[in-house]
């Protein structure tokens, strides 16, 4: 074989991973679903009752659903992402388990609205293991904005975790889709 | 240049559709014939044939079943499929850097 041929070889391979390579990128549908999403709850929250947030998680999920088929018809997902996938809707079950019991030990309103973007923060670091870095950045950014939510009064947290979560959320998802059409 | 000089070179990988369907499969694990259709650019019946030579070396494993009334072939590599694989892109690693050894 004459090394120009290696060479074409090997650009031609590279060229086959980039395409089926998991991209965190690419997940950037979700970022943007979520933060709107994120940021309609608490506003919704604020302005009528915190009683929007199981139409919310309905909604969101029907969607996200949605989208992974359309991403699967152009990008199977690897046996991997399968995986993470089911492990993490493992845990979210496990986590509104432990939502349920929280309710039933404590009425802080700052402890009970933080819970889910501190456990969704850890979520995203435990993705961020085997899908990237920025994942691990959004994971341990959501964690430092419910735990600061903490100190704020109503409707302050909810205005926080609607900006510095939502809009975190969203402000990354918008980052990630400049990225992937650049790649393209 | 370099001709002949990585004794062994495993021509079954040499042609493009063979190291693309490798280079999906150890990439995604394993992979269903339209996935690999659509990701090489191939026809049904090359496919197939370059599958079957594959699968005869003992470096993939076709499973063919029925979902949903349809049929699905999913294609997996085999520990030798693997090995030999890598084995080949780390001749390939070779031949490169033998190249560059002799430009300097």
């Amino acid at each position: 074989m004459k090394t120009q041929d290696a060479l074409d070889q090997i650009t031609y391979l590279q060229e086959l991973i980039n395409q089926t390579r998991l991209r965190a990128a690419d997940g950037y549908p979700y970022f943007l679903l979520w933060g709107l999403l994120w940021i309609v709850g608490y506003t919704a929250s604020i302005l009528w009752s915190d009683l929007v947030w199981p139409g919310i998680l309905v909604a969101g999920s029907l969607v996200s659903v949605v989208i992974g088929f359309k991403m699967k018809k152009n990008l199977p997902a690897p046996p991997l992402l399968k995986k993470i996938g089911w492990v993490m809707l493992v845990l979210f079950v496990y986590m509104a388990f432990l939502f349920g019991r929280l309710l039933l030990v404590t009425d802080d309103p700052q402890i009970i609205i933080s819970f889910w973007p501190f456990h969704i923060g850890l979520l995203y670091i435990l993705a961020g293991i085997f899908i990237g870095r920025p994942m691990i950045i959004i994971g341990c950014w959501l964690i430092l904005a419910a735990v600061a939510g903490l100190w704020l009064p109503s409707p302050w947290q909810q205005i926080w975790l609607a900006v510095g979560g939502g809009g975190s959320l969203l402000l990354t998802g918008l980052i990630m889709r400049k990225q992937v059409i650049n790649d393209e | 240049m370099n001709d002949g000089l990585i004794p062994n070179l495993n021509e079954l990988f040499q042609a493009k559709a063979r190291l693309g369907i490798m280079t999906v499969l150890t990439s995604m694990g394993e992979s269903d014939f339209l996935t690999l259709k659509h990701q090489l650019g191939l026809t049904d019946g090359n496919l197939s044939v370059h599958l079957r030579v594959l699968e005869e070396a003992g470096y993939i494993e076709i499973e063919k079943k029925f979902v949903k009334r349809k049929p699905k072939t999913t294609c997996r590599l085999t520990p030798a499929g693997r090995e030999a694989f890598l084995h080949y892109l780390k001749q390939l690693e070779q031949i490169i850097q033998l190249a560059r050894k002799e430009e300097k």
